[in-house]
């Protein structure tokens, strides 16, 4: 094997049934991110959304304190070495989301708050997410304004849920009402879309330059169409347009950030890994090191879709998920449901170590970073969504207040949330969907 | 996916309509006269309006204020009614049903008068203008136009379903899809000329964990066993280094490693080298349990070649080693062996990797440098060069841009040529241009454009370059070729027997596989497949193996179907199919040997008669650890009668939270629960009943008598048919009705044909097709000429 610059130490993500991966691009690329010299001297701030499907058993996922937190249910055991940075919230709602696709509007609705319009066809209609809110803002100065990742790369074929387009059960971020963005689960091209092909800086640069000028003859070659067309499409192509330009707007942030940028790489991400705990390790792994080398600063992560049937056995829960999720009150169901939820929550403990582990400016990235996991369906047995499952994860930088369970009276829009976690990043807007307000509780210092 | 118990509910409407009907039931069935006047209306307000009138609203349905003897007033009702009725699933058992004939004329009244509407109004629809390429498309699109094969799962992301079919909501193009077109089109462009070295990639093929490795494999010598072959595009001529890797265990050793094994690694079939995998010695004792470390112990599986640039088969394998049984057990599993509990035998190849090229020494011609390069510049002129490059890219861009090529096309990319050429000659100008070419809305989208002073929503012809793409997309997901496109370009694809002639040849070209690995693998829900994992310990005789020979075989079922110009009901009825070694021994048919497929008689009482049978659907529609009867009843209806159960309607008041339930027997038991509660029954009586008469099909296709100790009982129905015992029962159901079942296979085909969801405006038009294809014993074939004859095919209906 060619050995090039690795003289550096390398970064082994993972190992087990062959996936190994070495980066030692992450060494590499840190010094460049940091000689972009940012001339702001707070570090950005980030955001981070991670979906679990199908709600939770809630008896042993409801923190029996409220207020500060001193202990954590058992369903969220796994975040105890984590007490301090994060907060749960009980008694949020996405009152749009009771449709008759339960399932695809949960995942729909969970970043938008919107109803979504019932359709198979490709003429879905659902609402602005979050995350894309965030990344207009924030976004705006890194190669990539957000990153959309999943774990499931195989398509169903066939209606996804009572009518509704299996657009709104793959996508979670929403770049506008109409515009799902696709979430890629292969870590390989994951990998690739954060660091190219590699090549000396003169190479990439090329390569951008090379790109540019293809997309300005397509600008002008979509633009020429458009005008021999109707009104109805002349619209549709002003939505191409506008595609083509954000492309051209990231071209041009990453040829400010290629400049010193790595090497060739040799060994990246083999491919999927076989078990499903590597798999979404890894893609953990891989939004640490997109957010440590600011390569993005807004990223959702639907670790499983709604109505999966994943089974569990690693756990020990053979059966498929989506049918243990209506567990008519059946403990062994229940049960069964809550060692899911643990599991998850395991997975998105592993996520906050990582942050945690990793070196940013003067702290860890977790100072800078707030991410939040939850699920669009609150009670998986009746499909409504009330009551959902939310966990904010917070470090240092954060105005969120970790180590507290925040327990509403009466149902409040998860909306509410939304608009702390965007202001939270620095993203503030005023309105979000049907949010009442903010949730100012997560934020503002509690009495003991 | 599952189906949504909860949101399906009437509670007091249906309850409410339970009365009503109780109290209608009374009435004696009028008995019509066999000939003479018909009252139509009457049958209306007997049979149907005691639930579809305009308080109660069932299932979203008032037919109080429709008037029947004004048909064309109300198509989009009428046909709802229409399909109900030629399916007999309304009136709803046990309500009071008319006798057939009374179904058969209130059938043809509706059908006669909405085709005759239909015919005076024609409506063709509207499919998007802008339809991008999907994946398969593109993919095709690629060995069309450049003779090269790419693995498209690799670099594009997967495509969004719309009506069960992957090019239907392709009018997007998020800045993702962009990004990933612009890192294609570089990637393909280089592949394709090979202008300049690369620098060293990789690319790793990893054999499924789950597949056995314990006998031949088609694809790989006589006398081995296991392994994987796959054919991989070489960029340029070059020392390449293969490695392979062995399946390792949880505990992360290599598997079935106890004895010393030969694997070698082959280049286009010739063996490059063999080597000798020795077990390791090295135990190392942890707290309670023993492992090998073995980290590195397959490391030397590995060998540097130089190789030509251009396609070549790779395979590792091992020698086998004995023709001995394997296991002594009593009964070993058909897989020989499954990751829970039964470890493998012998080793088995996990991945082959091949890096390169190190020490590129140039490039000679491969297949898609032999199609480009149709001409080369002789001299070091560049205006020679640049008039031999403008004759290739006018090629290039014809083939890609599926229509002639104007001055205003050719120019633009003339200058990416002349840029390329400046930085690195001939060659880089035109890898330069073709990069440009790929990323082209042109190439990129179909586009079908309103003519100029079309009155608008009015239907027109399209022209006949959209219409041969129209048909290439059809039958060959493929640009047109050629032959295709010189027909069109002269303006002679709209005479319809010219027409006709290029639909048969092309359905002879080998390219219209596609019809039976895009369209009906789509159809019939095969490419879930892939996505199936059967419970280890359930199902340890499930494997990789018979995954793919389960998709494999209802491929050639149909395949054989189209090829040989048969009625698509064979698809039901035919006394053959095709196995290999790995389905007939999972199927209990026995004297068939060898990794390859071929086709076998079944006698009459085979249950593995028709698709119905076929271990393929079998599986798709079942969970993980057990059957579905939900999941093969919402199948059989959504896929095969057309009438995908109905969606729950809103404003549903949610089920009572805690109710409980004890724990049930068999799964006929377990699904009594649903019919038992009003709220659930009114979808699940429609959909378990058909699932539940494939109960003797378990969870991966194998055929039982038992479910445990209970004997399985499989009587089933279907809407508006009589009971019956099992899938023979459920099988003569269906061919009782073929027109149900041709008719939803055709507008299966309009769809996907038409890439837009079809709705009434289309029925008339599926009638016609299916009508015709009767008087042809419904030939598939004639299903999709029909398709293409139809004015929906040939028409769009232009902007409103």
């Amino acid at each position: 094997m060619i050995i090039t610059k690795m003289a550096l130490p390398r970064r082994t993500f993972l190992r087990g049934l062959g996936a190994t991966v070495a980066l030692p691009l992450l060494d590499a690329m840190v010094p460049a991110a940091s000689a972009m010299a940012r001339t702001v001297s707070i570090a950005p701030r980030r955001l981070g959304i991670v979906y679990m499907p199908m709600g939770v058993h809630y008896d042993p996922w409801t923190p029996k304190q409220n207020g500060r937190l001193t202990e954590l249910s058992e369903s969220l055991s796994p975040l105890m070495p984590h007490l301090d940075n994060v907060t749960v919230v009980t008694n949020l709602e996405i009152d749009a989301a009771h449709t008759t696709g339960n399932h695809a509007s949960a995942n729909s609705s969970f970043l938008t708050c919107v109803k979504p319009k019932r359709t198979e066809g490709s003429d879905y209609v659902n609402g602005t997410s979050v995350d894309q809110i965030a990344a207009q803002q924030i976004g705006k100065e890194t190669p990539l304004p957000s990153l959309e990742l999943g774990t499931d790369l195989i398509a169903q074929v066939g209606n996804c849920d009572n009518g509704y387009a299996c657009a709104y059960m793959n996508s979670l971020s929403w770049a506008s009402p109409t515009a799902p963005n696709p979430t890629e689960s292969d870590p390989r091209i994951v990998f690739e879309r954060l660091f190219g092909d590699g090549g000396t800086p003169e190479q990439r640069k090329a390569e951008l330059k090379q790109n540019k000028s293809i997309l300005d003859w397509v600008l002008e070659d979509m633009s020429s169409l458009q005008k021999q067309l109707g009104s109805g499409d002349r619209h549709r192509v002003d939505e191409y347009l506008d595609t083509v330009r954000e492309v051209e707007r990231r071209i041009q942030r990453a040829e400010v950030s290629v400049s010193d940028s790595p090497l060739t790489d040799l060994t990246r991400p083999t491919s999927v890994p076989e078990a499903w705990e590597d798999h979404v390790k890894l893609m953990y792994d891989l939004q640490v090191l997109a957010l440590q080398a600011d390569l993005t600063r807004v990223i959702t992560f639907q670790m499983a879709r709604e109505a999966s049937t994943r089974t569990y056995p690693q756990i020990g829960v053979p059966e498929p998920h989506h049918p243990i999720s209506h567990h008519v009150d059946d403990p062994e169901k229940l049960a069964k449901l809550a060692k899911i939820n643990q599991y998850h929550v395991s997975l998105f403990a592993y996520m906050i170590e990582q942050l945690k582990k990793t070196e940013d400016g003067e702290g860890s990235l977790l100072d800078s970073t707030t991410y939040m996991i939850g699920s669009g369906l609150g009670n998986p047995n009746v499909h409504n969504h009330r009551n959902l499952p939310v966990i904010v994860a917070s470090g240092a930088g954060s105005s969120i207040v970790g180590g507290q369970h925040v327990k509403y009276d009466e149902l409040k829009p998860l909306a509410n949330l939304h608009l702390t976690l965007l202001d939270d990043v620095g993203a503030r807007i005023d309105q979000f969907a049907d949010s009442t307000g903010r949730a100012g509780e997560v934020i503002e210092p509690l009495t003991l | 996916m599952g189906f949504d118990l909860s949101s399906s509910m009437y509670r007091g409407l249906f309850v409410l309509c339970f009365f009503m009907n109780a109290a209608g039931a009374s009435v004696a069935a009028q008995q019509p006269s066999s000939s003479g006047e018909f009252d139509e209306a009457g049958l209306v307000k007997q049979y149907c309006l005691g639930c579809h009138n305009d308080s109660l609203e069932t299932g979203g349905l008032s037919l109080e204020g429709v008037d029947i003897t004004d048909v064309a007033a109300h198509p989009e009702v009428w046909e709802k009614v229409v399909k109900k009725l030629r399916t007999g699933s309304m009136p709803p058992q046990p309500r009071p049903r008319p006798d057939r004939s009374t179904y058969d004329h209130l059938v043809s009244y509706l059908e006669v008068a909405l085709d005759r509407h239909a015919a005076a109004n024609p409506n063709p629809g509207r499919a998007a203008t802008f339809r991008r390429l999907n994946r398969t498309e593109y993919q095709n699109s690629i060995r069309n136009l450049l003779s090269l094969d790419i693995d498209v799962t690799e670099l594009l992301p997967r495509d969004d379903v719309s009506f069960g079919f992957d090019n239907v909501g392709v009018g997007n193009l998020s800045p993702t899809l962009m990004e990933r077109y612009l890192v294609t089109a570089q990637k393909v462009s280089r592949l394709a000329v090979g202008s300049r070295a690369p620098t060293p990639g990789s690319r790793v093929v990893i054999v499924p964990v789950d597949r056995t490795q314990e006998d031949h494999l088609i694809g790989l010598p006589f006398g081995t066993r296991g392994g994987t072959a796959f054919t991989h595009t070489f960029p340029f001529d070059g020392e390449y280094e293969i490695q392979v890797r062995l399946q390792r265990n949880r505990n992360e050793n290599v598997e079935g490693l106890t004895e010393p094994h030969e694997v070698e690694i082959l280049l286009d079939g010739a063996r490059l080298e063999q080597f000798t995998m020795l077990p390791s010695e090295n135990m190392v004792m942890q707290a309670n349990s023993a492992y090998y470390a073995d980290a590195g112990i397959d490391n030397h599986l590995n060998v540097s070649v130089s190789v030509s640039a251009g396609p070549h088969v790779v395979a590792a394998t091992f020698i086998e080693k004995n023709a001995a049984l394997l296991e002594t057990t009593r009964q070993p599993y058909d897989a020989h062996y499954n990751m829970d509990r039964s470890p493998r035998q012998q080793p088995a190849v996990r991945s082959v990797s091949i890096v390169g090229p190190f020490d590129p020494s140039g490039i000679g011609d491969t297949p898609s440098r032999a199609r480009i390069l149709s001409c080369r510049p002789s001299s070091s002129s560049s205006a020679e060069a640049e008039e031999c490059a403008t004759s290739i890219l006018a090629e290039l861009a014809r083939r890609a841009y599926r229509r002639p090529v104007t001055v205003a096309d050719l120019d633009q990319l003339v200058s990416f040529y002349r840029d390329g050429y400046t930085s690195g000659g001939f060659e880089v100008g035109v890898e330069t241009a073709l990069r440009a070419l790929l990323a082209s809305p042109e190439f990129l989208f179909r586009i079908e454009r309103d003519p100029e002073g079309v009155l608008a929503g009015a239907p027109y012809r399209v022209s006949d370059l959209e219409l041969a793409s129209r048909l290439s997309f059809f039958l060959w997901s493929a640009p047109p070729d050629d032959e295709l496109l010189q027909v069109a370009t002269a303006g002679q694809l709209s005479d319809p027997s010219r027409l006709e002639a290029e639909v048969r040849r092309m359905l002879a070209d080998p390219r219209s596989q596609a019809l039976t690995t895009n369209f009906a693998s789509q159809w019939l829900h095969l490419r879930n497949l892939d996505a199936v994992r059967p419970d280890a310990r359930l199902f340890p005789d499930f494997d990789d193996n018979l995954r793919q020979g389960f998709k494999r075989e209802t491929e050639l079922l149909f395949q054989n179907i189209l090829s040989e110009d048969r009625s698509a009901l064979e698809l039901l009825t035919a006394d053959y199919t095709f196995v290999n070694e790995r389905v007939a021994t999972h199927y209990g048919v026995p004297n068939i040997y060898g990794d390859h497929f071929r086709r076998i008689d079944l006698t009459n009482e085979s249950p593995r008669r028709g698709i119905l049978g076929h271990g393929s659907i079998l599986t798709v529609t079942s969970y993980a650890t057990r059957t579905s009867p939900v999941l093969r009843g919402k199948w059989l209806l959504e896929n095969l009668l057309g009438t995908p159960p109905p969606p729950p309607p809103p404003n549903v008041p949610a089920l009572d939270e805690t109710r409980s339930n004890t724990r049930i027997v068999s799964m006929r038991e377990r699904m009594e629960v649903h019919r038992q509660n009003p709220q659930c029954a009114v979808c699940h009586r429609i959909m378990d009943p058909a699932g539940l008469s494939m109960e003797n099909f378990d969870a991966i296709g194998r055929w039982r008598d038992f479910e445990g100790d209970a004997p399985i009982d499989a009587a089933g129905s279907i809407p508006g048919g009589e009971e019956f015992d099992g899938v023979s029962g459920l099988q003569r159901a269906l061919l009782d009705r073929p027109e149900v079942f041709v008719g939803t296979l055709t507008e299966k085909l309009l769809t996907y044909a038409l890439g837009r969801g079809v709705d009434y405006i289309d029925a008339p038009t599926v009638r016609a097709i299916t009508k015709a294809a009767a008087e042809d014993d419904y030939r598939l074939t004639s299903l999709i000429l029909g398709v293409v004859q139809s004015s929906s095919f040939q028409m769009r209906r232009s902007q409103s």
